[in-house]
């Protein structure tokens, strides 16, 4: 008769020292578990690295990237209306003591004003710098009419 | 253990190694397209760039395009030297000054502009001498009275030198 110390002892007698986690056998549960586990650990693993791709290139973009370095000119409006300001003011001097000036000596030559002669010596003097070269009694008269760019800048 | 136990195990390993690789190069895979994908949007990006930078740079071309004409037009060139120079020597006449040009030198500077020197001789009285380099200070041309140098001749004469620096536009462009 087999009783319980008995049956105990025979079941030990099959199974010496093998414990829950016998290695030499066989556990379908745990084997499917173990094989679950690792597909597991696979998906979450490529999930993980999925994402952080997906978020390293979700932020690209074609607008943020670009950058054209040092080759950007840099234009200074501020300074360039400040000398612009500074040279017209200069230029308003000097054309106003230039039509003083101009009107000291042009003034003896108004009684005997000759309008053909006056516009032919001005047409000359806009478009050709060669007023320049004609002779100083002649020069003064037609010269002192003009305004100060076109006497000195028309080339 | 049975031989079709081991079968199914030696089977499993390798359906998990070759799902391991690939996996692995589905990754590698998809991190150098990834690379392709930045070299390739940096690429694009900078040309959207440059042609950005260009569009501006062709607005602001034509937005100062006054402006710079004006700006230009307060710096002497080659051509307009010897007007200038003459028109020097008037304002000399015009205030009662003898004014002559006695020398001319160009100095370059290695950039878009040099420095035109001149020397002129003056002989004239105080305050036509003074009339004179006042003129002279609102010439509107990018230039400057450097040194003046006069000596008394006598109680109404004043005899000197007087340096006038211009920029002038580069002979050599």
């Amino acid at each position: 008769m087999f009783n319980s110390k008995n049956i105990f002892g025979f079941i030990h007698g099959l199974h010496p020292h093998r414990g829950a986690f016998d290695n030499r056998t066989f556990h379908p549960v745990r084997e499917w578990m173990i094989g679950l586990a690792i597909a597991f650990a696979i998906i979450i693993g490529g999930g993980v690295q999925s994402a952080l791709m997906f978020v390293e290139y979700r932020s690209i973009s074609t607008t943020e990237m670009g950058s054209v370095g040092d080759s950007a000119i840099k234009y200074n409006r501020n300074l360039v209306e400040l000398s612009i300001e500074a040279y017209r003011t200069k230029k308003e001097e000097y054309s106003k003591y230039h039509k003083e000036n101009s009107a000291a000596v042009v003034t003896p030559h108004v009684e005997t004003p000759n309008p053909d002669v006056a516009t032919s010596s001005e047409t000359v003097a806009t478009t050709t710098p060669s007023t320049i070269d004609i002779p100083p009694a002649q020069e003064e008269s037609e010269g002192e009419d003009l305004p100060f760019e076109e006497a000195v800048i028309g080339n | 253990m049975a031989s079709k136990t081991l079968t199914i195990l030696i089977i499993a390993a390798l359906y998990l190694l070759a799902s391991l690789c690939v996996l692995g190069y589905v990754l590698f895979k998809v991190h150098s397209e990834g690379q392709e994908l930045t070299e390739r949007v940096t690429l694009i990006a900078d040309r959207n760039a440059k042609i950005q930078m260009y569009t501006e740079l062709s607005r602001l071309v034509s937005e100062t395009e006054g402006e710079r004409a004006e700006l230009s037009s307060y710096v002497l060139t080659e051509n307009e030297t010897s007007s200038f120079l003459t028109e020097i020597e008037k304002i000399g006449a015009q205030t009662g000054n003898e004014l002559s040009t006695a020398s001319l030198d160009v100095v370059e500077k290695g950039t878009d502009y040099d420095e035109l020197h001149i020397k002129f001789n003056v002989e004239g009285t105080e305050a036509s001498v003074k009339e004179m380099l006042h003129v002279f200070e609102t010439l509107p041309y990018h230039s400057a009275v450097t040194s003046v140098l006069l000596t008394k001749e006598s109680d109404d004469s004043f005899r000197g030198v007087i340096n006038l620096t211009v920029s002038i536009l580069s002979y050599v462009q």
